[in-house]
């Protein structure tokens, strides 16, 4: 957190920096309660802050996170039914966590999926599968 | 500046808002978020009025009034949009008038009614979540949130006690604490001024008055009840009488009405807290001891202090709450005079506060040996009960208190108000310590509504060439309190003694008080205590005779033994996440 | 070095996506194969605009376009094409023409494509940090002139003009002032500031400098989305570079004018791309929009002037200083001068970043830019302006995309999204999307947003299964109008937009389900 001055305009970053060396990938209250300390800031108005933005994540979540583009374009190419594919397919991996997100501008590729900071253009239910697979088995590769 | 508002020329102040000027001139222009104490947020947009040469239309609100303009605040089309959109708005709002507590006060209720907002054709579409009932004051319905947005300008900016905030964005987003956990796991200090200010009854008390009619109802019980001072100062209101007039007789009589057995006065503990606050100042003074002293009446200020500044703990007042005062000389000292056994004892308080059922329920509060007090009423459940037995209130006749803990001086009256604790040990510390009386008994620079006030007193000791000049203040709302306590401990101010309550006004201005209510009716309810304070023949707490009495057939004299036992308490930190203490 | 011939390889994305890692690692190896690791350089630069041509690569001086490369294809170029000078024709057919719209009447995306964006001297030397210079020259007040001759109107949906907008901030008596990029590009469909930051870096920061210099502003914000990391990256390369040149910093190229460029992450929020949303994450709260006036113009950033632009605005202004407000009012159409970068999506051959002139009508667009529909498939309708725009029909195809043609129609350029649709397309699946997505990113401030949203999208889905009737139409119309008059910022007060025009145009895809 010292990489930011302690100043209510830096919470942003600092709370991506907190979330990503969190072995959940999310903002836990211990987290949280740091973040208002360093800040000077109220503790609920981190939470505040912190629940307004869909990158931060309040709940624990797996090792993997999906995110499967809902932008119209992607939805013309049939990222809803992807997204409905994956719902019933990821429920039950502890380490796999599926979200919704909006225009990633990788359009050219549509429908595009974001696993952590990596994305999949062209995405149909066979690739997603052998995706899924890879993720099932550790690994973050097509 | 000169603006027009539906064709006619009006005068406007350069910095008021649209709906500042029309209001002042007596247009109405339907609102639902603002209210005029707090910051206006333009939540609803209910208030949108038309401007000419504006383009679209603007929220009256939050636009200030510029020289010139020419303002439309009803039409055909605005009547259309604003049905529409409190058509919307009800569509999000769990619609349960008959068992609402604001049923009949409720702003949306009335703003529907009004706009003659037909049955909604479409299905209720908010999300529903459970009810936060596990605090002891405070009950928090999500599913009746409109998103106005007072209660958290309350919390956070009037009262910096930071437990609400808006979660999360958009449909989704909610009124709520951090993590969503229940008010009775975090910061909230139970003041109540979320529910003062909720427009719709999604804060509310958490009532007792099916308690309380039960105790009433049991004939082996002896139900025993006490009145805030700031109670008197707000009942008129509700039944048509003049609220500038306290109704301290009528109060009583209505007690009398629903059953009660004993009806007594915290007015009469309050001259009690002064004997011992007084005493315990004289003591800090002449002993060295910690100082500024801080009164600890406020049970809102004692979970603050606790809460965000453990450093002034011993500064605090070790002497409970008036309410508390009396819980326990209820079960012992009364008892005693009574030969009643204390377990038959049903001790109940009427309040004009939320903080109070909170306090009756801290885990030291049973010095007597029992529940101090076992059931807090607010001035809210109490005018319900009042109402629910048809009583008349306007025309019932002026009566009188119980004798032994029921007789009270002017400076137990003004407690109520904000600087009143302030001025009443003032006046008893004075002559404690000159061993004359102050010449004028009023205090005027510690009365009134600014946030913190000052004075300075020089009190010349008796048997003595010395004269002390002794330093107060009076901060009133927590956010004000929190300024002082800034400026004490980076050394700007030094002062002997602070007086400080949770909510803005002091207790007339108190979390359980009627619905709807801004702080000039508060300002108003304070000048009816001083008024009542005038009137008083006795306006010392020490010449209080049955305080005299129970001094001398039970607690000695202030600070022995068995005062402490039973009139004095400690404090511990508490965590600022959950509010709880180790 | 000397090379004989460079080798432009597009890096964004989609050719990461496609595996640009690895063609280049067999090229590399392929060239050392055959010794020509010397006399072949491999450029790494911003976008062409192309989108769905995989990983590609333009061969100079050949001015070739290869396209939809893989690792597979590359001991073949190289042995032909580098080796024995024969061109893979197979693989850049028609290459030579993508090449030239790619590159023609461009300002802002001018050296995108042709540079490498992470070195400063590239910029240089295609005459970058020449207008900041010349700025110092002019002194402010000439400077601005330039601006207000060029009549630049702001790039982020309003159209306001960037002069008077600076000027404004300019006479402010205020010592302290900023100036915040918009780079909070989170409207679905629209990517034209991330590849024109990626592709361009430092035309940028020369924008903001020179705004800077203009209304005397010591420090200005790109507030640019947090998934955008590439792009933060290549920022903060040129940011460094910048003062490691002087062009950043204390006394800039020795004017006496201090400026420094702070980059701030965004962390998912759509409205936050609202300027006054976005001045409140800035300062590190929620993006709530705030109420306006005072205009962040006056009382912007912690309450100071500022001057708040979208990136692509910035990115004109080097060009319209260096080379004249006067030039610049001659591109475009007397009321919407320059060229505007549009993201082209949907049913065309060749989706991607354009830049056109205003005033070029859609029709050309689609067909001379956009490469005509997929498939030679018959046109529906163009979602012109994002997810807030309008659906416009065939007939409306020879309108001129620019401020005023536009709003004769009461539609607007927006965040410059186009997205074509062709007979196939399913227009209430497209509208379902979008209430969805504004629903999502609403702020939860305003309650005719906040419930408007949802109740948009619980009235389509009732009307999309078959239990609507034509009374739950009506409801959406009359509702989006409330949130049209009643919102507090745009995201609301836009829903009417692309459901008023579906009503105008498209009626017969709402009346399929009533079955009226």
């Amino acid at each position: 957190m010292n990489k930011y001055l302690p100043e209510k305009e830096n919470i942003l970053e600092i709370l991506h920096l907190v979330q990503n060396a969190n072995p959940k990938n999310f903002l836990s209250k211990e987290d949280l309660a740091e973040v208002a300390n360093y800040l000077h800031l109220p503790y609920n108005q981190v939470y505040s802050v912190a629940s307004f933005y869909s990158m931060f994540s309040l709940k624990p979540r797996g090792k993997f996170v999906i995110k499967v583009c809902q932008s119209p374009h992607c939805v013309v190419n049939g990222s809803d039914n992807l997204l409905d594919f994956l719902k019933k397919r990821v429920k039950k991996n502890p380490e796999i966590s599926l979200e919704e997100c909006q225009c990633l501008g990788v359009c050219g590729n549509s429908p595009v999926v974001l696993v952590n900071d990596k994305i999949y253009g062209d995405m149909d239910k066979e690739k997603l599968e052998k995706l899924l697979k890879n993720l099932e088995g550790g690994k973050n590769v097509l | 500046m000169q603006i027009t508002i539906n064709g006619k020329k009006i005068e406007a102040k350069s910095g008021q808002t649209i709906i500042e000027v029309a209001r002042e001139n007596g247009v109405y222009i339907p609102s639902l978020c603002y209210h005029k104490d707090l910051v206006p947020t333009g939540n609803c947009g209910v208030c949108v009025v038309k401007i000419d040469g504006m383009g679209p239309l603007k929220r009256a609100c939050v636009t200030p009034a510029e020289d010139g303009m020419s303002i439309t605040t009803d039409s055909v089309e605005l009547r259309k949009i604003r049905r529409e959109l409190l058509s919307l708005i009800l569509l999000a709002h769990d619609v349960k008038c008959p068992t609402c507590d604001q049923n009949g006060k409720c702003e949306l209720q009335e703003l529907i009614n009004y706009m003659d907002i037909p049955e909604p054709k479409y299905e209720p579409i908010f999300k529903k979540t459970a009810i936060d009932n596990f605090s002891p004051s405070i009950v928090k319905d999500t599913n009746k949130c409109i998103h106005c947005g007072r209660c958290i300008a309350v919390c956070n900016d009037i009262q910096e006690v930071h437990a609400l905030c808006v979660e999360g964005r958009g449909f989704e987003s909610k009124v709520t604490t951090a993590f969503g956990e229940s008010l009775a796991n975090s910061p909230c200090v139970n003041c109540g001024q979320c529910t003062v200010y909720c427009p719709v009854g999604a804060l509310k008390e958490k009532s007792q008055i099916e308690e309380v009619q039960t105790a009433l109802f049991d004939p082996s019980k002896i139900v025993v009840v006490q009145e805030a001072p700031a109670v008197r100062a707000a009942l008129g209101e509700e039944f048509g009488l003049d609220p500038k007039e306290v109704t301290t007789g009528k109060m009583y009589a209505a007690l009398r009405r629903l059953g009660f057995d004993k009806i007594f006065d915290t007015n009469f503990a309050a001259d009690l807290t002064i004997m011992e606050e007084g005493s315990e100042l004289i003591q800090r003074v002449k002993e060295g001891g910690t100082l500024p002293l801080i009164t600890s009446c406020s049970p809102g200020w004692v979970k603050f202090v606790e809460t965000y500044f453990p450093e002034f703990l011993p500064n605090v007042s070790s002497c409970k709450s008036p309410q508390q005062m009396f819980g326990a000389m209820v079960k012992t000292y009364f008892a005693k005079q009574e030969t009643i056994d204390p377990k038959d004892i049903v001790s109940v308080s009427v309040m004009p506060c939320t903080a109070k059922k909170f306090e009756a329920q801290r885990p030291e509060m049973n010095s007597s040996g029992y529940r101090d007090v076992d059931y807090v009423l607010t001035v809210r459940e109490f005018i319900k009960m009042i109402k629910g037995a048809k009583i008349d209130f306007k025309n019932l006749p002026e009566e009188q208190a119980d004798q032994l803990m029921g007789q009270y001086t002017g400076a137990g009256t003004i407690f109520g108000a904000t600087g009143g604790v302030m001025e009443a040990a003032i006046r008893t510390a004075y002559a404690l310590l000159s061993g004359k009386e102050l010449a004028n008994l009023d205090v005027i620079p510690v009365r009134g509504m600014s946030g913190i006030k000052e004075a300075s007193l020089d009190i010349p000791l008796k048997d003595s060439s010395v004269v002390l000049t002794v330093n107060v203040a009076v901060a009133h709302g927590l956010g004000n309190a929190k300024k002082l306590l800034e400026d004490v401990r980076d050394g700007k101010k030094s002062y002997h003694f602070i007086e400080i309550m949770a909510c803005p006004g002091g207790c007339v201005g108190g979390g359980g008080q009627p619905y709807g209510s801004d702080l000039a009716d508060r300002a108003r309810r304070g000048e009816s205590l001083y008024k009542e304070d005038k009137n008083c023949e006795l306006r010392t707490s020490h010449t209080n005779p049955m305080i005299k009495k129970i001094y001398a057939e039970f607690l000695g004299e202030p600070l022995s033994h068995t005062s402490h036992k039973y009139l004095h308490t400690d404090y511990k930190e508490r965590d600022q996440l959950t509010g709880k203490q180790d | 070095m000397f090379y004989r011939t460079h080798l432009l390889f597009v890096k964004d994305d989609n050719s990461i996506d496609k595996g640009l890692q690895e063609v280049l690692r067999v090229l590399n190896e392929e060239l050392v194969k055959y010794g020509l690791e010397k006399e072949i350089g491999v450029l790494q630069t911003g976008s062409l605009g192309y989108i769905s041509k995989g990983v590609h690569f333009v061969v100079y001086p050949d001015n070739l376009l290869y396209t939809k490369i893989t690792q597979e294809d590359i001991p073949l170029i190289v042995q032909e094409h580098f080796l024995k000078g024969r061109p893979v024709k197979r693989l850049c057919e028609s290459a030579k023409r993508d090449v030239e719209f790619a590159y023609s009447e461009r300002i802002v995306l001018k050296n995108s494509g042709k540079i490498d964006p992470e070195s400063i001297d590239e910029y240089i030397a295609v005459d970058g940090y020449q207008a900041l210079g010349k700025a110092f020259e002019m002194g402010r007040e000439a400077t601005l002139q330039e601006i207000k001759k060029s009549n630049l109107r702001g790039r982020g949906g309003a159209g306001f003009p960037t002069g008077i907008k600076m000027e404004m901030t300019a006479n402010q008596s205020e010592k302290q002032k900023y100036i915040v990029v918009n780079a909070d590009e989170g409207e679905s469909g629209t990517f034209k500031d991330r590849l024109i930051m990626e592709g361009d870096p430092h035309k940028l920061l020369e924008g903001m400098v020179i705004a800077g210099f203009v209304v005397r502003a010591d420090t200005g914000y790109i507030y640019i989305r947090g998934e955008y990391s590439l792009c933060v990256q290549r920022l903060k390369i040129a940011i460094e570079q910048a003062h490691n040149y002087g062009l950043l910093g204390k006394n800039i190229l020795g004017s006496g004018f201090d400026f420094d460029v702070i980059i701030k992450l965004g962390a998912g929020s759509y409205v936050c791309g609202e300027e006054t949303a976005l001045l409140n994450s800035l300062e590190g709260g929620r993006g709530n929009p705030r109420f306006k006036p005072p205009y962040p113009g006056e009382r912007g950033l912690w309450n100071k002037p500022t001057v708040i632009n979208n990136v692509e605005t910035l990115t004109n202004i080097p060009a319209i200083v260096e080379k004249g407000g006067e030039w610049f009012a001659g591109i475009g159409t007397p009321e919407s001068c320059g060229t505007k970068v549009y993201t082209i999506l949907g049913e065309v051959n060749n989706p991607g970043l354009i830049e056109v002139p205003m005033g070029t009508t859609l029709r050309e667009i689609i067909s001379k830019y956009g490469g005509g529909l997929k498939a030679d498939k018959k046109f529906k309708a163009a979602l012109v302006g994002g997810a807030a725009g309008m659906f416009l029909p065939e007939r409306l195809l020879d309108i001129k995309m620019d401020f005023e043609n536009l709003s004769k129609e009461s539609a607007v350029l927006g965040s410059g999204a186009i997205l074509i649709l062709s007979e196939d397309a399913d227009i209430l699946r497209i509208l379902t999307s979008i209430l969805k997505f504004f629903l999502h990113e609403s702020c939860g401030k305003c309650s005719a947003c906040r419930i408007g949203y949802k109740m948009l999208v619980t009235l389509l889905d009732k009307i999309v299964s078959g239990e609507g009737k034509s009374e739950d139409i009506d409801k959406m119309v009359e509702i989006a109008n409330v949130m049209r008059v009643t919102s507090f910022c745009a995201l609301g007060q836009s829903s009417i937009m692309p459901i008023g025009s579906i009503i105008k145009y498209f009626k017969g895809d709402f009346k399929r389900f009533t079955g009226e």
